[in-house]
Formats: C-alpha cells, sequence, structure tokens
C-alpha cells in the first residue's frame, strides 16, 4: 500500500505541489475544528419574522427551509445555457443538473457513471482504446460536444476529442450543468451537440481539506486506484483552491479479439533492383486487456481569486495504453498519452449595478494521442497544438426586463509536428500550421410577462475552414407549477486541426446544424417534477471519418436525428429517485451517413441503443447509512462484429449498487462499498462507425471502495 | 412513424395548454406571508387608523391566507396590536375593502389589480401583490423573484403610497425597486 502510494506520488511528480498543501494544510489546521456534518439550516419559519427586511432580501428565494430540496434543485439558477444565470426551468435550453449529492450517492466512479445518468447520452469507442459520446444516436466524440471544467475548454485540437474512463475525478466536482443540446451561439466551435460544464469545489466549498482513496477490482484485475486531495481556503481576499487527482486504472480485464491478424515487424529486403517487403513476425488477433488497457490520469486544478480577479491553471495528463491499434491487435501494449496546459485569467469589471465588462485571456498547449516511439506496427504521433485566446464580454440591464449580453472573441490555434518517423509534415508542406478564428457574439434577454424571450447569435470566421453563423431563439415560460420551452438553434462544429489536414484536397467546412426542440415540464407536488422533450436534429455537411478512404475526412451531405426524453425526480425524506427514458430514430431523415448506418436498419445509428432507460436511487437507512441503486437499461445495440458482417447485442442492464456511511467513527470520514455492473455484463464499446475496428470489451463486475475524510473549517 | 411522432408533440401538448395560467415564477406562501408581516414594521399608516385589529385582508383564493391565519394566534403589531385576517371574494364591495391595512391581491385577482386600485384610491389600504411589473398596474408593493440572483425583491409606487396616505421607512425606501 505504501509503495503503491509512494508510485503514485511521484506520478504527481514533484514535491512542490504538496508543498502548496502543506502551506494550506498549515494554515487550515491551526482554524479548522470537524463538522459533525454538512450543516443543517436549522431556521424555522418563526424565525424569519424576527429577520430585518434586508436580512430577508438577502435570501435565497428557492434556498429557505420551506422550499423542498426538490424546489431548491429544480429552481437552482444554471449559467450554462444563456451566460445569464436563469433557473433551469426558465433556461434557454434543454439542461440537465447532476449536483455532488446525485454523484456521491451513487457511488460514481468516472465520467462515465455519472454521464449515463444523463438521457441521450452513450459512449462508443473511437479507435486506439479511446472512448467517446454520443448524443441522441449521433456520434459525437469529434467536435460535436464541448466539455469545460471550470470554464476550461477540455477538448484536444488536433482532433477535437475527449477522452473518458477513469480520466476526471468526479470526488471533486461541486455541480455538472449539462445543455443537451446546442451551445454553439454562446461556446463556438465544439458545441453543436450538447456542452458538459463541470464545476469544481471552490475554495468556499472546500474551507479546508478533502482527501479520497478509490479502490476497485474487476474479476481478473484492478480496475482503478486513484487518490484524490483538495484543499481550499480564504485568507483576506484571496480565496485559493487547489485539487490533485492521481491515479492507475484499466479500461477492462477481458480477452479483446481484432478482426484482423497484425504484423509486428516488417523486414525490407533490397535486391539490387528493388525493394520488397515481406512481412515476418504476425501477432494473434487475441489478447488479454488485462495489464493492456491502462488509463493513469494525473490532474493538478488551481483556482485563485482576488476580488474581481479570477485565475485558473490545470495540468492533465492521461495516459493510456492500448493494444487494440485500428484495425489490427498489436504485439504489446503502446503509450497513447493526452497532455494539457490550460490558464486564464479574468476580470469582472463591475462599472455600474447594471454594466460588466469581463475581459479574460487564456491559453491550451496539449499534446494529444502522443506516442513517442518507432515500432513498424504502431506509428509514433508526436504533435503539439497552441490555443491562445483573447475574449471581452459585456453585460448590459437596459432595464428589469431587457437584458443584453456581446462581445467579441479572437483565438489563435498552432500546431507543431515533432513527429520523426511518417508523416513529418502538415498540408501546408510545412512542420507547423497556424490558424486565426474571430468571433461575435451577442445574446439579449427579454422577460416579457407572456414569456422569457432569449434571441442570440454568433458568427465565427476561420482562416482555414471560412466562417459560421449561428442564430438562437428560445421561448421559456413558467406557470406555477408548468414550465414550456420552445428552442430552435443552429450550431456548427469546427474542423479541427487534424480534420483539415487529413482531408481530402486539404479542404473541409464546418459541419452546421439545425436544432429544434420543445419541453415541457410540471412539478407534480412539492417532492417530483417531470420533464418531456422533444428534439430533431439535422445535420448538413457531417465532418465524417472515412477508414476506407484511405484515413480522411469528408463532408458527407447530412445526418441527424428526432426524438423525446423523459425525466422524473422525486426527492423525499428517505432519499431520492431518479428514473430517466431517452428514445431516438433516424427513420425520418431523408439522408444519413452510410458509414454510422445500420444496413438493412434505417431507424437506429451503430453502436447506438433507440431506447434508453436511467436509474439514480437512495435511500437514507438512518445513522448516516444510505444506499443506491443507479443504472442503465439499453434496447438492442448494433455494431460491427467482422470485417462487413452488423451483429445484434440484445439489451443490457448495467446495474450498480452502492452503501456509504458518513462520520464513521470520527466525523468528516466516508467510507463506501459499491458494485458496478452487477449483472456482469460486461458492456461492450461498440464503434459507432464503420472503421474495421471490433468491439472493445468492457470491464467484468466491479468491486469498489472508496474512503473519503474531510476536515472543514467551521465558520 | 412519423404520424406517430408528431401525435406525441399535438398529446404532449394538447395536456398542458388547457391548465396555463399567467404567473411568474411564484414567491413561496410563507415568505410572502412574512414581506407582508415585515411591512407592518417598515410603514407608517395614518393616525386614524390606529385603533382596533390590524387588519390584512386577502382578495381570492390564495395559500396565502392559511399562513396569515397561523401567523395572528403568534404574532402582534408592534409586539400589542392584534391582527385579523380576513378573507374577500372578487366580488367584494368597496367599503369592506377599505377596512383593510394590508390588501394582498392573489394571482387570480391581480387582473383586477388597476380597477380595484382606482377603487380605493382615498383609502389608506397597502395593496400588495406579487409579480414583477405589478407596481406599475396598481399596486402599492409587489414582491417577486429575481430569478438571477434568486432573491425576492421589491417593487414601490411611491406616488400609490402618498395618496393612500402611507408612509414608508427610508429602509424601505432603499431596499426596495422605487418606481
Amino acid at each position: 500500500m505504501y509503495k503503491s502510494f509512494t508510485i503514485l506520488l511521484k506520478q504527481i511528480g514533484h514535491y512542490s505541489i504538496l508543498t502548496g498543501f502543506l502551506i494550506l494544510g498549515t494554515f487550515i489546521s491551526v482554524s479548522a475544528q470537524q463538522t459533525a456534518q454538512a450543516e443543517i439550516d436549522t431556521t424555522t419559519t418563526y424565525d424569519y419574522y424576527s429577520m430585518s427586511l434586508e436580512e430577508l432580501l438577502k435570501l435565497k428565494a428557492s434556498g429557505v427551509t420551506m422550499s423542498s430540496e426538490l424546489e431548491k434543485l429544480i429552481n437552482s439558477l444554471i449559467g450554462v445555457a444563456s451566460q445569464k444565470a436563469q433557473s433551469s426551468r426558465k433556461s434557454p435550453s434543454i439542461v440537465s443538473l447532476i449536483t455532488e449529492e446525485d454523484i456521491k450517492s451513487s457511488g460514481a466512479r468516472d465520467l462515465i457513471d455519472v454521464l449515463r445518468m444523463v438521457p441521450g447520452f452513450q459512449f462508443g469507442m473511437d479507435t486506439q482504446g479511446v472512448t467517446g459520446l454520443s448524443i441522441r444516436g449521433n456520434w459525437a466524440h469529434e467536435g460535436k460536444v464541448l466539455l469545460l471544467l471550470d470554464g476550461q475548454e477540455m477538448n484536444e485540437t488536433m482532433y477535437s476529442t475527449l477522452q473518458f474512463g477513469n480520466h476526471f475525478d468526479v470526488s471533486q466536482i461541486k455541480r455538472i450543468e449539462i445543455i443537451r443540446g446546442p451551445g454553439s451561439a454562446i461556446y463556438g466551435g465544439y458545441a453543436e451537440y450538447a456542452v458538459i460544464s463541470i464545476i469544481t469545489k471552490s475554495y468556499d466549498d472546500l474551507k479546508g481539506l478533502q482527501i479520497t482513496g478509490t479502490y476497485g477490482t474487476m474479476e481478473h484485475a484492478y480496475a482503478r486506484r486513484n487518490i484524490s486531495i483538495s484543499a481550499g481556503q480564504k485568507i483576506g481576499n484571496w480565496g485559493l483552491s487547489l485539487a490533485v487527482f492521481a491515479g492507475q486504472g484499466q479500461r477492462s480485464d477481458q480477452p479483446f479479439t481484432s478482426f484482423y491478424q497484425g504484423i509486428s515487424r516488417i523486414d525490407t529486403v533490397y535486391n539490387g533492383q528493388e525493394i520488397q517487403r515481406i512481412d515476418t513476425s504476425y501477432v494473434p488477433q487475441t489478447y488479454s486487456m488485462k495489464n493492456n488497457s491502462a488509463l493513469n490520469p494525473t490532474n493538478v486544478n488551481l483556482g485563485i481569486t482576488y476580488k474581481n480577479w479570477t485565475f485558473r491553471g490545470i495540468y492533465d495528463d492521461y495516459q493510456a495504453t492500448i493494444r487494440d491499434g485500428y484495425d489490427v491487435s498489436l504485439s504489446r501494449a503502446y503509450p497513447n498519452n493526452f497532455k494539457s496546459w490550460l490558464g486564464e485569467i479574468k476580470y469582472k469589471w463591475e462599472i455600474n449595478s447594471k454594466l460588466t465588462i469581463t475581459p479574460r485571456l487564456s491559453f491550451k498547449r496539449q499534446l494529444p494521442w502522443q506516442y513517442i516511439g518507432n515500432a513498424d506496427e504502431y506509428s509514433s504521433y508526436n504533435k503539439q497544438a497552441d490555443r491562445s485566446r483573447g475574449s471581452i464580454t459585456i453585460t448590459y440591464d437596459l432595464s428589469r426586463r431587457v437584458n443584453i449580453i456581446g462581445g467579441g472573441e479572437f483565438f489563435n490555434d498552432r500546431g507543431y509536428n515533432f513527429s520523426k518517423e511518417g508523416d513529418t509534415l502538415f498540408y501546408n508542406g510545412s512542420r507547423h500550421v497556424s490558424f486565426n478564428n474571430k468571433a461575435l457574439f451577442a445574446q439579449t434577454l427579454l422577460k416579457f410577462s407572456l414569456a422569457h424571450i432569449t434571441i442570440g447569435m454568433r458568427y465565427d470566421h476561420n482562416d482555414a475552414f471560412g466562417s459560421a453563423f449561428v442564430p438562437r431563439l428560445g421561448i421559456t415560460r413558467k406557470f406555477d407549477k408548468l414550465h414550456l420551452k420552445v428552442l430552435y438553434s443552429n450550431s456548427f462544429r469546427a474542423p479541427g486541426i487534424e480534420n483539415i489536414n487529413f482531408s481530402i484536397d486539404n479542404h473541409i467546412n464546418p459541419e452546421k446544424s439545425s436544432v429544434l426542440e420543445m419541453e415541457a415540464g410540471y412539478q407534480i407536488g412539492k417532492n417530483s417534477f417531470l420533464t418531456i422533450n422533444l428534439f430533431d436534429i439535422t445535420t448538413k455537411d457531417p465532418i465524417v471519418y472515412n477508414f476506407e478512404e484511405g484515413d480522411s475526412y469528408q463532408n458527407f451531405p447530412r445526418s441527424g436525428s428526432s426524438g423525446l426524453e423523459m425525466e422524473y425526480k422525486l426527492k423525499e425524506r428517505w432519499g431520492f429517485l431518479t428514473v430517466s427514458y431517452a428514445f431516438y430514430t433516424t427513420s425520418w431523415k431523408k439522408e444519413t451517413i452510410s458509414l454510422y448506418s445500420v444496413p438493412g436498419k434505417n431507424n437506429v445509428t451503430l453502436g447506438n441503443p433507440a431506447h434508453q432507460i436511467g436509474i439514480n436511487s437512495n435511500v437514507h437507512l438512518g445513522s448516516d447509512w444510505s444506499a443506491s441503486l443507479s443504472g442503465t437499461l439499453l434496447s438492442n445495440r448494433y455494431g460491427y462484429i467482422a470485417p462487413e458482417t452488423v451483429g445484434k447485442f440484445t439489451p443490457a442492464a448495467l446495474l450498480n449498487t452502492f452503501i456509504r456511511k458518513q462520520n464513521l467513527l470520527t466525523s468528516g470520514l466516508e467510507v463506501g462499498l459499491g458494485i458496478y455492473d452487477i449483472l456482469n455484463q460486461k458492456f461492450a464499446f461498440i464503434q459507432p462507425y464503420n472503421g474495421g475496428h471490433a468491439p472493445l470489451p468492457g470491464p467484468s463486475r466491479e468491486f469498489l471502495i472508496r474512503v473519503s475524510y474531510t476536515l472543514k473549517q467551521t465558520n | 412513424m412519423k404520424q406517430y411522432y408528431s401525435l406525441i408533440y399535438i398529446v404532449v401538448f394538447s395536456l398542458v395548454l388547457p391548465v396555463l395560467q399567467a404567473s411568474a415564477q411564484q414567491v413561496d406562501s410563507k415568505l410572502t406571508c412574512i414581506f407582508i408581516y415585515n411591512f407592518t414594521k417598515y410603514i407608517k399608516w395614518p393616525p386614524n387608523t390606529e385603533s382596533g385589529d390590524f387588519v390584512i385582508g386577502v382578495l381570492g383564493d390564495s395559500p396565502v391566507e392559511a399562513e396569515l391565519q397561523k401567523l395572528t394566534s403568534k404574532l402582534k403589531v408592534n409586539g400589542v396590536r392584534n391582527i385579523a385576517v380576513k378573507k374577500f371574494s372578487s366580488d367584494a364591495n368597496a367599503s369592506t375593502l377599505q377596512t383593510c391595512h394590508i390588501l394582498y391581491i392573489s394571482k387570480k385577482e391581480s387582473k383586477t389589480l388597476k380597477e380595484l386600485s382606482n377603487t380605493l384610491s382615498s383609502s389608506s389600504t397597502l395593496l400588495v401583490s406579487e409579480g414583477m411589473g405589478m407596481a406599475n398596474k396598481g399596486s402599492t408593493i409587489s414582491i417577486y423573484i429575481d430569478e438571477e440572483t434568486d432573491q425576492i425583491k421589491l417593487e414601490l409606487n411611491k406616488k400609490m403610497l402618498e395618496s393612500h396616505k402611507l408612509k414608508a421607512s427610508s429602509e424601505l425606501l432603499a431596499l426596495a425597486v422605487v418606481i
């Protein structure tokens, strides 16, 4: 145990981080007292009568004791959907809010578990062992879904992808705000189908120290062994938070069989006249993913606030190993690493109560898909992408009914090719490329008594691929128990550096989507709430990776989907229950992407079940004990099981249970035990396109223990 | 199949449309009640209204009435004066409404606010309603939720206040949005 811990610390690297903790820890230990529990508001209704008017007007309307827990949740403010925080019921988007309590009580291991709770979100595999998201039946892995970690764009800039699986630490999350729909009118080119905004605990949430250790084991191998340490404190006008997450994990412990036999060594023979290639070493098609599918994260997240200044710095080093390659098994596992350095500084300049100007400067450096080596069977990839961004956002309350937001953004993308082998040049014949992107955005929020109307637009012009204009209209209306939303938005996906680099004739258009959504939500009682929404997505010029056309990217004519999502939330004294249902179909679309479609079926896409039911439930058992049952039920999926052969994967039930005990032996100590994939379905990650890759076997049943200790300073 | 989908659209929205009633985000009835009671501390009524019970009227059906009834057994105005809560229907005549020191107009009755305000223009009745903009429509004070901050806000129509011969404390004037 000590040895593992030492290895982890070495992974974190350098004791400078620990020094930071020691300084913070020393400060905290001087003033800290252990709290018995999360603070309980003991204010009674009667106490409010003795409050002054000033005190009353400072209260959160949805946060007083008279509101039920559910009302506080559904009326809580969400900022992801419109740059101006509004209650989730009036936000001009279809939104999901996942709270710290949802995550903690469900025992979610990582973001895959968390996002499986979201209607319409599904995971598939891309290539080289990387898993990504499908949204509403559409493969969204490359550039169609934006992930923000404390406001920082985590998509890698080369291919615009995200990597899931023991990656981001869920124990540090305060809340996740999700737009299940387009977000380009606010966020630009990665937010075509969805936006996931992760907000971690601030210094104010932490007010001390939190340490979490997690160990999970599958049938044949360990699944994860992670440690997370976060600390936060306010010192005068300074607010400081530092979180470190490091660990080791494995994608699966199951055998993987590729479609083709690989070749590990190629001998070249020169016979005096010509060069002849002679394949000399073949690789078995099947291997065990145990010790061949590492998912080793290191993440350092620093937040500093000083008056109206905010700084955020993130270092993310996700070290994976892969042996599945593209379409053949490899002779051994190779590194596939993703490194990111992100920094941002912004200032909120409050000129007066009506006018705020927020300038922001940020920088992102990434080395994605990195393998620095030289092997016949696996090419090196050593490219760096930098994004330097400057933006200014102006918010003006013209009146109590009219709010205007406008601004501009400029960013420069630079790509560097450091590879020594293979393709060492970009399409421009150079080892580096550079693009500029200029954007203007504006949004007006009109609060009429009849409805709230949000009108927005964003115009982007990029040196490399041209322009994109995306308007947005949202009409929301909340009645006493009921709310309605009618939303229309265009969105776009900006091609990544490599999408342009590997496009045919070095030209590719941004893909554009038109999305129509409607939502009705009804508060059934004090403690339960139901939402139903419908969506229709049409995507023109989708950018598609074409494995059969020489690993190129090209625009296909059209794609999209239509469907329905429902979510029922119940929060009672005994606990809570959330049940969701998602359905999509492609059968009403005139055209679909042939590489994504299932032969003989026009209603579904590869890898994505038409029907999905999500469950998250938790019961308080008394004495700080609670138990949860969570999971997803999925209808048939279809995927390639052999070259040119599509197979049907029968319905699956991924069920997890988690029992936790808070304040065990001492206040602040929490222990949780969980079983994941109770039915041992070994749920495969299917490639949602015809890319010549066999489904990646999922992990077997996992047993997990989580120990967390929180030392919080009382006020 | 497409017809089936269209049918879902129609069913969902035809189910919800009949139950629509205009209202902004509802302030919790307990909170409304707390604010109504608080106004007794920050508003001064003319001397000729200082005898007898302090009358709070509720026009129309509202859960605020039940909350106010609970209040009467526990609290008094300025610690000494009993509170009487009276419920009025929409057809109540002006003379009975004028007996109220505070008249809370329920959401359902707010459409008659302008007319009511004219009827009670010579009275010393503080008209309280809910919703942003209602102080421009005849209410003296309107309570609403500012969704950006999730906090309660007060709108105060100063002209109306003066015409009803009521005086607001400087603190209330500073904290409310004065129209």
